[in-house]
């Protein structure tokens, strides 16, 4: 369990962008993955069975949260370059912290699929175990993701790519 | 353009910049989860093994017993629970919905009633139930004819119950069967007349009671909130599987009831 708890804590902390909300799934997880041992496919990866409960969990958390925290989110993009942590030590972390930022502003699938790829740094074949689908809707998903993405960081986020090149 | 230079690289360019950029993301330091979730799982695990069945059945068939003796019903049981299903015993009365007593749990509103399963929100399809139910359900088999349900309804809670609703041929709106499936975490109350109730076995299942008569239901969801409410004018079979609790109103007999049960695939 300790060598997935990190994977799992850090791809819903990714999703739901709260330490307790993502211990909190994190911990669901672990407890619906021995409830539900029996519908385990041995030869299917332990970790992608996991990280693909954990993307659910927190897809249904996110949901909960409700009008509320939607309208906050949308509040909160409208002020993305004062939203960059002060406190991060190194231009790289502030470029990842601002770059998770842009990430957010996409549909929730272009999300996961940005989140598992480059940030949890999954293969195309262990991200299309996870979210059970095919390694080709993966590819052409991807794409689409990060053509959408640039379109955010041109539009929204050009502090990113500033604080890279200083 | 001399602001913004990398906006515009090649597709592989801007992939590379994503990827190398995100691998420097500070993620909060991860809490021990383990720790904390191994007791979840060890209960889990008893829940499971074959000898705390046979206690629960055990346990479930003498508390029934017990039900037959009205000073000790009144006395000693306030409820029973089956999975994700408690079962507050009332009198039986000449009327189809039966009255609810003092026993009921505390609630911060009133529960939206229900004339029928047919009333339920958040009608959806099958598939997207499966999908966001978050668990593995079966439908079922028997009888051979029965087919896929007409109406399925999801309640997307933090916990979730699904219903399947079939119709009669020709009758769209009356109700032939429902299989309602909960989460073990979502917990509902139902109060019925539990002394014509009887323990009994089915396949795969860790407990099972029959309860002949018509009842009512209410479910909560979140902090004892009850949300819905429902009379249920037909016989009841609850059992509970694979960590999960079913519960079939129907007008068949118990023993048509339980091979519906034994059915699911």
């Amino acid at each position: 369990m300790q060598a997935h708890q990190e994977a799992v804590f850090r791809l819903a902390y990714l999703m739901l962008g709260d330490a307790g909300d993502a211990e909190d799934v994190a911990q669901e997880t672990f407890i619906r993955a021995f409830r539900y041992l029996d519908a385990f496919d041995p030869s299917r990866s332990w970790r992608n069975w996991l990280l693909g409960i954990a993307a659910n969990l927190s897809r249904n958390r996110r949901r909960a949260l409700g009008r509320y925290l939607h309208h906050l989110g949308r509040l909160a993009r409208l002020v993305p370059e004062e939203s960059i942590d002060p406190e991060t030590e190194s231009s790289q972390q502030a470029n990842a912290q601002a770059l998770w930022r842009a990430v957010q502003r996409l549909e929730q699938t272009d999300q996961e699929i940005i989140y598992l790829r480059f940030f949890l740094e999954r293969s195309v074949e262990e991200t299309a175990d996870i979210l059970a689908i095919a390694p080709g809707t993966v590819k052409s998903r991807l794409y689409r993701a990060l053509e959408r993405l640039r379109g955010v960081v041109q539009q929204e986020f050009p502090v990113l790519w500033r604080v890279a090149d200083e | 353009m001399n602001e913004q230079p990398s906006v515009n690289p090649s597709g592989e360019e801007w992939e590379a910049k994503v990827r190398e950029t995100a691998q420097h993301f500070p993620y909060p330091e991860t809490p021990d989860i383990s720790a904390s979730v191994r007791p979840a799982i060890r209960r889990n695990r008893r829940t499971l093994s074959p000898i705390w069945r046979i206690a629960a059945a055990v346990l479930l068939a003498f508390l029934l017993l017990m039900l037959a003796v009205p000073e000790v019903r009144a006395v000693v049981l306030d409820f029973i629970q089956i999975g994700a299903l408690r079962i507050f015993p009332v009198e039986p009365t000449a009327t189809t919905t039966p009255h609810i007593p003092t026993v009921r749990p505390s609630a911060n509103s009133e529960p939206t009633p229900l004339a029928s399963a047919l009333d339920m929100p958040g009608e959806t399809t099958l598939d997207d139930a499966r999908a966001k139910s978050g668990f593995t359900f079966g439908l079922p088999t028997y009888p051979a004819d029965l087919g896929l349900p007409n109406h399925v309804y999801l309640q997307n809670y933090h916990e979730k119950l699904v219903t399947l609703v079939w119709t009669i041929p020709d009758h769209p709106d009356q109700v032939l069967m429902t299989l309602e499936i909960l989460d073990s975490h979502l917990l509902a109350s139902k109060f019925a007349p539990l002394q014509e109730s009887e323990s009994v076995s089915v396949k795969g299942a860790s407990d099972a009671l029959w309860m002949p008569t018509s009842s009512m239901a209410v479910y909560f969801f979140e902090s004892n909130r009850f949300v819905l409410e429902r009379s249920i004018q037909s016989s009841v079979l609850v059992w509970t599987a694979k960590g999960l609790t079913y519960r079939l109103e129907t007008s068949l007999s118990k023993d048509e009831a339980v091979r519906v049960a034994e059915s699911l695939r």
